[in-house]
């Protein structure tokens, strides 16, 4: 498939890269032409500079062979005037990044949609609901949402004198726990390991496990007794993110401090808030933590769109004693220092639910979803058993899977199960499956009608 | 630089070169060639093939290149390549010398075409059939072959292709470099396909009209003839190869975007302007000069001063007439053509059109600024304003260019009779063009030479192929460091 990208950021170049692993033609646009030259010698792709609005920039991209367009600049009117122009010419799916509110009313996105827009991808509102997600099971590493909530994939690295280990998975065969959720892989010191019955889990391993909310939940209590109760959460930051993991937090009941330094944008924030306080100032300023109150039942989240300053007001939080900090990390390069040194409990790109939406319109068809975990190289994928398909009727175990790809859950109507070889699979369900880096393609022509 | 993938990559290159020798011996078999040239030929191919697997087993594992492996691979895989490539001649006793033997190897794949082979006629056809056949797997480059056909290069392969591959920019024709490698190398099959048929229409036999081709298409200038294309002494032959001489001298790129349905690419593309430009004026002022000073005929002018003006021009060296005895006139414009060159992105050798026109471009805008130093301007190649960094990067080269030519004609003065021989041959090689003047002109050989002065122009042939900075690389030290 060609795919032609538009905007080289961290985004545009993830998404890009990860598109070119997969033997997609992929066409890059962007205005720096310094960045282009750098990635052309990395990848295997086809550079244009310029910018991505501009029809004569989108011929010389030859847009119109595009089967796929994805607008990811930090512009959201470059992305959507882009994107019309793509139409125009023909492209068959189109997928732009929008983080101004104004645009993403609903309203508007109908309207959107009508041009012809097929996917926005609305960057604030994934990551604030990521936040949310982090900020109810604190002891995960990692929570993936799919469909529409009913399942989850949850990561959590394993404490000391947790009850799963040194002992061989198989030895837990009859604990009810383990029959309700599904271990899906292992990653101990940044290598992936598929689970089996020999396998013995260690301390700092992490284990990704997928099964309904409350049993994963459940799950999670057990392995991880320790978890923090956070009652209080401080946001640095009222931009986007910030602002509206704030409204979300506020319906749950969470005591919220939002902290913006700009004073107008301060004041919005306050009108568009009903309980959370709302503080003048900066995260980095001695002093306004201690005003604030941090306790052990707080955390941070820090938001501020710039990575540096969210990684210092996390470290200042937690040295004032906040029990768990979060940070948006958009820079790849620091995450592998924040993981390995335990700096923070968690960072979280904002630029991954960009490139899990825009996947999906890759996959083909039949893949509804597709996500990609933050620190195991590989994908969650949602697949929909059709009426008539090849593998209506059909055994799990007679699923013809690539190595190293389990079917992690099914979902039948409103139920989830935890499949075992002998699952006959019927039109309707959906599959969850986990496929490694490299086998998603081979997964990919499994599923084709 | 990394030395297994390095040599894992090369060691493909080594079974492919012993394949094609196998090819000739094939060829040698089929016109019952003597016994010890197809054992030749055979045995020079077993040697590519077997080493080229013992090392590709030997050096196995992930292949992930950087800039600089790239750079290795492209100049120690044409070494390798040239290495076995003369194995035929030196084993079948056709080229006792292994150092002629060598350069007669090196003058195919970088497609000179300067030879010291006297008499082809007495040579068996298998050993002429590989040594033509060298000149094509050189046009279009061993290793932008490797690109098209390695499924398993990914990005490694544009780091080669960046290497290979002539011109002072690099075209993309697709989003992927194997796509691109793909594309060229079928462009170039199908357009010698096309002139093999329309040779073997003109009355030459299978075997005449394929070695032709092979040093058409790749620019390359050998023969199967010692007299070259004059022994045919047919115009509608002189026609087909000028055609295609001019065509090979040109951007493929250009010629794939015509034939994807927009002919209008040529006359956009501001470089074949320039190139065209150059070639009919050198060719009307060459035909002129001949007809005036009486030197030919009118038609017989107009004939050969196209079909010489374009064969030196891009680069290929075939001869239709000894130009060594031409006025003084059309022998300099001659000389002078050598250092221009074709265009980037097509097989011929020499500096590039496109260089010419941005270094002129560069002249007028510093002279422009000496009055108006205030004066901001950018150069442009057509509607596209050109980054500072590859005009320097071009004005270097040619400086670069100069000085190689410079050095070597100095050091070439040990070794030939007079100034003429010594420059003519050092510019005949480093433009990769193959027949100088004097007494390398068109109607002598190179095997005079002794074996230090060949070793210096298989260096300037292999500079001039692979565009200097390719191989100047391997001599600064930061290549070498880890």
């Amino acid at each position: 498939m060609r795919v032609l990208i538009i905007g080289a950021g961290n985004a545009g170049r993830r998404l890009a890269s990860r598109l070119c692993e997969e033997h997609h033609d992929v066409v890059l646009v962007d205005h720096d032409a310094r960045r282009l030259d750098e990635l052309g010698t990395e990848l295997d792709i086809m550079t244009v500079c310029g910018n991505g609005a501009s029809p004569s920039v989108l011929a010389d991209a030859q847009v119109a062979k595009a089967s796929l367009f994805a607008a990811v600049t930090d512009n959201d009117e470059v992305n959507i005037l882009s994107a019309l122009f793509a139409r125009a010419a023909g492209v068959e799916h189109t997928a732009v990044r929008v983080s101004n509110a104004e645009y993403l009313t609903p309203q508007c996105i109908t309207d959107l949609r009508s041009f012809g827009i097929e996917l926005v991808v609305d960057e604030h509102e994934e990551c604030a609901q990521e936040m949310q997600r982090i900020l109810s099971m604190p002891g995960s590493r990692e929570v993936v949402e799919m469909v529409h909530g009913r399942i989850f994939c949850v990561g959590m690295k394993l404490p000391a004198g947790s009850m799963l280990l040194d002992k061989p998975l198989q030895s837990f065969a009859g604990e009810a726990l383990l029959l309700k959720v599904r271990l899906i892989a292992v990653m101990r010191q940044g290598e992936l390991i598929m689970p089996h019955g020999e396998l013995e889990l260690a301390e700092k391993d992490v284990v990704y496990c997928v099964g309904t909310p409350p049993d994963v939940r459940a799950f999670l209590d057990t392995v991880y007794p320790s978890q923090p109760d956070i009652q209080k959460v401080v946001i640095a930051g009222g931009g986007d993110t910030g602002l509206r993991l704030a409204q979300r937090l506020e319906k749950l009941d969470k005591h919220v401090v939002l902290i913006e330094r700009d004073e107008a944008r301060a004041r919005f924030c306050s009108a568009s808030l009903n309980k959370a306080m709302v503080m003048g100032g900066s995260a980095l300023e001695k002093g306004i933590l201690d005003e604030i109150g941090i306790s052990d039942h707080t955390a941070i989240v820090a938001a501020t769109g710039d990575d540096e300053n969210n990684i210092i007001a996390c470290l200042l939080a937690k040295k004032t004693g906040a029990v768990f900090a979060v940070a948006i990390v958009s820079n790849p390069a620091y995450v592998p220092i924040i993981n390995d040194d335990n700096l923070l409990d968690r960072a979280v790109s904002p630029y991954l639910t960009t490139i899990n939406a825009i996947l999906r319109f890759v996959r083909g068809t039949n893949i509804r979803a597709a996500n990609l975990l933050h620190d195991v190289p590989g994908e969650l994928l949602e697949v929909e058993i059709v009426e008539g398909g090849r593998w209506n009727g059909v055994a799990i175990r007679n699923l013809r899977l690539p190595k190293r790809a389990v079917v992690a859950a099914l979902q039948r109507g409103p139920d989830v199960l935890i499949v075992t070889g002998d699952t006959v699979m019927q039109a309707g369900d959906r599959l969850i499956l986990f496929a490694p880096a490299g086998a998603s393609v081979k997964l990919e022509a499994v599923f084709k009608k | 630089m990394k030395f297994r993938p390095v040599f894992h990559l090369i060691s493909y290159l080594m079974v492919v070169t012993g394949l094609a020798i196998w090819l000739c011996a094939g060829v040698g078999f089929h016109f019952n060639d003597p016994a010890s040239a197809i054992h030749a030929l055979l045995y020079g191919g077993a040697a590519g093939v077997l080493s080229g697997l013992l090392i590709n087993v030997l050096t196995r594992g992930p292949i992930a290149l950087s800039r600089r492996d790239g750079f290795g691979v492209v100049s120690f895989g044409w070494l390798a390549v040239a290495l076995i490539g003369s194995i035929p001649y030196v084993l079948s006793g056709v080229i006792t010398d292994p150092v002629a033997a060598l350069f007669e190897t090196v003058s195919g794949f970088t497609t000179t075409g300067a030879s010291v082979l006297g008499n082809l006629e007495s040579l068996p056809k298998g050993i002429l059939f590989w040594r033509s056949m060298t000149q094509w797997f050189g046009g279009m480059g061993v290793l932008v072959l490797c690109v098209a056909i390695l499924p398993f290069l990914g990005v490694g392969g544009m780091q080669l292709y960046r290497a290979e591959m002539p011109g002072p920019s690099k075209d993309r024709l697709t989003p992927r470099i194997a796509t691109t490698a793909k594309l060229l190398w079928g462009l170039y099959a199908l357009m010698s396909v096309v002139q093999t048929l329309l040779l073997m229409a003109g009355g030459m036999d299978w075997f005449d009209a394929c070695c032709h081709t092979f040093a058409t298409m790749s620019t390359g200038g050998f023969s199967t003839r010692t007299s070259s294309v004059a022994a045919f002494d047919s115009l509608y032959i002189d026609i087909v190869i000028t055609a295609f001489m001019f065509l090979a001298g040109a951007n493929f790129a250009l010629h794939f975007r015509a034939l994807r349905g927009a002919p209008g690419v040529f006359c956009k593309d501001p470089e074949f302007r320039f190139y065209t430009l150059i070639w009919l004026a050198s060719c009307l002022f060459m035909s002129v000069n001949l007809w005036m000073t009486g030197t030919e005929q009118a038609g017989g002018a107009l004939r050969h001063g196209f079909f010489q003006g374009t064969s030196i021009l891009t680069t290929t060296g075939f001869a239709t007439r000894d130009f060594n005895l031409w006025p003084l006139a059309s022998r300099l414009l001659l000389v002078l053509l050598m250092f221009v060159g074709g265009c980037g992105g097509s097989t011929a050798g020499g500096i590039k059109a496109a260089r010419f026109f941005v270094v002129f471009k560069h002249i007028g805008r510093e002279l422009g600024r000496v009055i108006h130093p205030q004066s901001v301007a950018r150069i442009k190649l057509g509607r596209t304003a050109l980054d500072e960094g590859l005009i320097a990067n071009i004005v270097t080269f040619v400086m670069i260019f100069f000085t190689v030519f410079a050095v070597m004609s100095f050091m070439m003065t040990f070794y030939t009779p007079d100034l003429v021989t010594a420059t003519s041959a050092v510019v005949a090689s480093l433009g990769n063009i193959g027949p100088g003047l004097g007494a390398v002109g068109a109607a002598e050989t190179y095997a005079f030479i002794p074996s230090p002065g060949k070793l210096m122009l298989i260096v300037c042939m292999l500079l001039g192929r692979l565009e200097l900075y390719t191989v100047l690389v391997l001599f600064m030290p930061s290549f070498w460091r880890q």
